[in-house]
């Protein structure tokens, strides 16, 4: 039975990180507001379960991190299996329409949503989370190297669509996933 | 652009305004966990009950492996083509009719239902008892039996003109009978005996006179009334009871019209009728009106906005349970919730429609299947996003099995 200390103690973490921790959410999955609400409710609710030993320890929000980047991995592990399917963002062509800038921000982010999921989670992790290599590993539970890896390929990737404008075409739908990419990426490691 | 600084600034200013609603949240997350505790305890129910009736079955029965429950058969798309495989190649078009297992995706067997002089495939419609596949060319509707692949023998039906060979064909939900568009009349094809009945005429109009084109049909789930659109954005409903043609509901915006479909709600209350205008722009506006069954009287048009690759025919489908109708215009996909006729954010499926562009859905409600350029693109009415297209070659039309 869970006491009303402990519940009100839950309550007040969600009111206080919950937007934080849906922004990560959002970003982990290429900004699907339902995709990353599902997410977060699914770290929140396993974070519930053990919430009397989590919040006695010194980071909660540490804890629910690290559960929200394991479900996004579990999630990524599972689309190497069973193709994701296609997202509809932005539906078109991005046209400049207020300034070259926000252009650049959202061709940026409609990149990073096009990257595969290992690689967008590295960079969410470490770009927006500030978590550190070492940090992002423990998060997604891969090596180091692993982690230095795919930030240098998701980079170099992001680079290459931002100098390349045939690099992301009119068109394409960011998210749309080669499966057989999707199971290269997942036995890489 | 791509340095650090620059992702994390686009990141930021992506998300940094989105707020979650904590207090729904929290109720949510205790919902879940409930269900999670329900769950858990369910499964040390279900193995206590299992043990105590495994324990007095004796040792005999331990070690049989239980029998796997039957799932039901998923539905088969029936894809109606023409000289599929080997493209155009001349005047004379061999169409055919491929089933495609949808759990698969792999086709079966093609069966030629016949050649004809510069004609393409009509229509396609399935019985409801899943039987029989009906096709119509021109002047002509062939049954096919679904069991064994084999078409009969065609049934002559009057041909309205050559240019309206389209022939749109629906089945009652009795199965009873076919309906088929004949130009400016309807003719009924009793499906027991696949003979012809008399043609209803549902009249002329100012503007295309007897060479009007009946676009398409649909019939109410009760099986009352057939609901004929028209070229001039008319829908003329037809008591099936009497074969009488009733009072026209002007629907079209314009005379100018683009082919369009009707489609009925599984409640039988409201009938949504696509009346895009002809456009050649990139970018074209998309008009549905729902019609009340009851009074036959229209509401107001939905009006979106479609990216129509140069295609501006539109068709029509509406999920088993009623909530959501999905308009297909050029390479986009509208959804539309029923409950409020508000469009929602359109889907990209890609490709031009060849021909009709034409949607169903499965009878489960999960997927929709769209016909496009390349062959047919399911699309997961769960998250509205688009799967990996089944190649088809020069699909004209499809149906799927109930």
């Amino acid at each position: 039975m869970r006491s009303g200390e402990t519940e009100a103690s839950f309550e007040d973490f969600v009111r206080a990180r919950s937007d934080s921790l849906l922004r990560t959410a959002l970003l982990l999955t290429g900004q699907r507001r339902a995709e990353a609400e599902d997410l977060l409710q699914l770290a929140l609710e396993r974070a519930y379960r053990h919430w009397p030993r989590i919040c006695g320890s010194e980071g909660p929000e540490r804890y629910v991190r690290r559960i929200l980047a394991s479900a996004s991995a579990d999630r990524w592990r599972r689309l190497a299996r069973r193709p994701e399917q296609a997202i509809p963002i932005g539906g078109g062509p991005v046209v400049p329409d207020r300034t070259a800038e926000i252009a650049d921000r959202d061709y940026l982010l409609r990149a990073l949503a096009a990257l595969p999921l290992r690689q967008r989670a590295v960079l969410v992790l470490r770009y927006f989370d500030d978590l550190s290599e070492a940090e992002t590993a423990a998060m997604l539970g891969c090596s180091l190297g692993t982690v230095k890896s795919q930030a240098a390929r998701g980079l170099a990737r992001l680079r290459i669509t931002a100098d390349s404008p045939t690099a992301l075409p009119t068109g394409q739908v960011p998210g749309r996933r080669n499966p057989e990419a999707a199971r290269k990426e997942a036995a890489d490691g | 652009m791509a340095d650090i600084e620059g992702l994390r600034t686009a990141m930021h200013a992506a998300v940094d305004s989105e707020k979650a609603s904590a207090d729904e949240l929290i109720g949510l997350v205790r919902r879940r966990h409930r269900r999670h505790q329900w769950h858990v305890a369910l499964a040390g129910a279900a193995a206590l009950i299992a043990l105590a009736v495994a324990i007095p079955a004796g040792l005999g029965a331990i070690g049989q492996p239980p029998k796997p429950e039957q799932p039901p058969a998923a539905p088969t798309l029936y894809i109606y083509s023409w000289n599929p495989g080997g493209g155009y190649t001349g005047p004379v078009v061999d169409n055919t009719v491929t089933p495609i297992n949808t759990a698969t995706g792999t086709p079966g067997k093609q069966i030629h239902v016949g050649r004809g002089f510069l004609t393409g495939p009509g229509w396609i419609a399935i019985t409801p008892d899943g039987k029989t596949v009906y096709v119509t060319g021109p002047g002509t509707v062939t049954p096919i039996n679904t069991a064994t692949g084999t078409p009969g023998t065609p049934i002559h039906i009057g041909r309205c003109s050559p240019l309206c060979d389209d022939g749109h064909i629906a089945i009652t939900p009795d199965g009873k009978t076919a309906y088929v568009l004949t130009g400016s009349s309807v003719t009924p094809i009793n499906t027991a005996t696949n003979t012809p009945g008399t043609p209803i005429h549902i009249g002329r109009t100012l503007f295309f006179g007897n060479g009007m084109f009946s676009e398409n049909i649909a019939i109410t789930p009760d099986g009352k009334i057939v609901y004929v659109l028209d070229q001039a954005g008319r829908v003329t409903p037809i008591s099936t009871a009497t074969n009488t043609p009733g009072r026209p509901i002007h629907v079209g915006g314009s005379f100018n019209l683009a082919a369009g479909n009707i489609v009925i709600t599984p409640d039988g209350k409201t009938a949504y009728a696509t009346t895009n205008p002809v456009c050649d722009t990139a970018s074209c506006p998309g008009r549905v009106t729902p019609i009340s069954t009851a009074t036959n009287t229209p509401g107001a048009p939905i009006k979106f906005t479609v990216t129509t690759g140069g295609a501006t025919g539109s068709q029509i489908a509406i999920t088993p349970d009623g909530k959501t109708a999905y308009v297909t215009t050029g390479p986009t996909v509208t959804p539309i919730k029923t409950a409020t006729n508000t469009p929602g954010r359109p889907i990209h499926v890609g490709g031009l429609p060849s021909g009709s562009g034409q949607i169903v859905i499965t009878p489960d409600g999960k997927t929709a299947y769209v016909l496009t350029g390349s062959g047919v693109t399911p699309i997961s009415t769960a998250t509205n996003t688009p799967g990996r297209p089944i190649h088809v070659a020069l699909a004209g039309a499809f149906a799927i099995t109930p």
